[in-house]
């Protein structure tokens, strides 16, 4: 296998519930751990990834192709101002999915290495939770019973922060 | 697989306790102001274990206006119970030990101030203040040349640039001695800035001089009265009048300035 290959070879991506996804090597690329494999060439034709779900890869994939298409930034210093706009619309589409998705493409992001994808949904999940109560956060990030704090516990962080709940 | 699927829907129900805690700082890291941190510790175990450890953190520095005037007059250190909200604010501040990045706004003016810019250069000391207020603003000279309409500047209005000044100076500077009196609790503190919300002057200082006034005020040679003196900024300034003065980077003239410094100031361009 050839580490400089051309932008028409294609890697097949296996999801946990074994669909299959046939993308542009360059697309894969955008994964750092794909990228990674690709070079130490220990990727078969199959990429099986058994923690990531098809729906999951699927937006994942999406993300890369339109990422993969876009012209990167230490490319040269003038890429035009458009490219720019049109990736940062991209990106505030692509967010628009429910809260469970966007822990699920966090998740796939963080073990598929891919540093853009994690940032916005970082991004994502902060904004979400900007200017909410603590009882609205562990709604909107659905908080376990078992990790809450306990009565006193609440009640002296509260006092500790008294001047935030104003 | 059908194990895999049963298990993956069992944990489904909370999926963010499945993200790693480097995730979740990550996280953290993008919420930046302290007060939606401080809530965030309130939330669960997890929140409150991992939020402490962000980088960067910013705060507005709210004030009283009616303590600060009182107490103007004395130094620094004996008005830190004047700094109200401030205080409150950095006392939750200790917590965050892992902080890298401090940013400090002061809050916006409410009542009617004159007019004013401010520069502080921190270096490991207080360096200089360049303090000007003028009774006009002009975007371009031709403007400030037509304008026939000669304002003869009132002892009152003096006053109050005088006083507006002095309490700028302090406001900046007790909120700079507060945090870095107690830097020992800020192991990682890399980037200190204040700013005006009003956008009217800045100060901020980084990296080595950061490490310098650990080291000076760490050393245990030091007793606590020579770490305040190194901190010590002066209350005494030169004052001036200048009838008219070109902004050299952003073209804007003022007119009838008063102007305070106090050391090399060679920073107009920057205001």
């Amino acid at each position: 296998m050839s580490t400089s290959s051309s932008s028409s070879k294609k890697i097949v991506l296996k999801s946990a519930d074994n669909e299959t996804f046939e993308i542009d090597e360059i697309v894969a690329l955008e994964s750092q751990a794909i990228k990674n494999m690709i070079e130490d060439e220990c990727a078969d034709n199959v990429i099986p990834l058994g923690n990531i779900d098809s729906k999951t890869l699927s937006k994942i994939i999406e993300y890369c192709k339109k990422h993969a298409e876009s012209p990167k930034k230490d490319d040269n210093a003038d890429i035009d101002e458009k490219a720019v706009e049109d990736l940062k619309s991209f990106d505030a589409e692509f967010a628009k999915v429910d809260m469970p998705l966007i822990q699920d493409i966090l998740m796939a992001a963080n073990f598929l290495n891919i540093d853009n994808l994690i940032g916005l949904m970082c991004r994502t999940i902060a904004d979400r939770i900007k200017g909410k109560t603590p009882e609205e956060i562990r709604k909107i990030l659905n908080i376990n019973k078992n990790d809450l704090l306990s009565p006193e516990q609440e009640a002296k962080a509260r006092e500790e922060n008294s001047w935030a709940f104003d | 697989m059908k194990e895999i699927e049963k298990s993956r829907t069992s944990v489904d129900s909370c999926p963010f306790s499945r993200l790693p805690d480097e995730m979740v700082l990550q996280i953290f890291d993008k919420l930046i102001d302290l007060k939606i941190l401080c809530l965030c510790k309130s939330v669960s175990k997890r929140f409150n274990r991992i939020v402490t450890q962000v980088n960067t953190i910013s705060f507005t520095a709210l004030t009283d206006p009616e303590v600060e005037y009182h107490n103007r007059e004395s130094r620094a250190f004996n008005t830190v119970a004047s700094l109200g909200p401030f205080w409150s604010a950095y006392c939750t501040l200790l917590k965050f030990r892992r902080v890298k990045s401090v940013h400090i706004q002061l809050p916006s003016a409410v009542d009617s101030l004159p007019l004013f810019k401010w520069k502080i250069k921190f270096g490991n000391r207080f360096d200089a203040f360049l303090f000007l207020s003028p009774n006009y603003i002009y975007h371009k000279k031709e403007v400030y040349v037509n304008d026939i309409d000669q304002d003869i500047e009132s002892n009152e209005l003096i006053r109050k640039k005088i006083k507006t000044s002095g309490q700028c100076l302090q406001d900046v500077m007790k909120r700079i001695i507060v945090l870095l009196t107690d830097i020992i609790s800020f192991p990682l503190l890399e980037r200190v800035s204040i700013v005006d919300s009003d956008n009217r002057g800045k100060v901020s200082f980084s990296g080595g001089k950061i490490a310098d006034i650990r080291n000076l005020l760490c050393s245990p040679s030091e007793t606590m009265e020579q770490r305040l003196k190194y901190l010590d900024f002066p209350s005494k300034m030169s004052r001036c009048y200048v009838p008219l003065l070109e902004l050299p980077v952003s073209g804007y003239v003022m007119k009838g300035i008063l102007k305070k410094h106090r050391g090399q100031i060679e920073m107009l361009g920057e205001v």
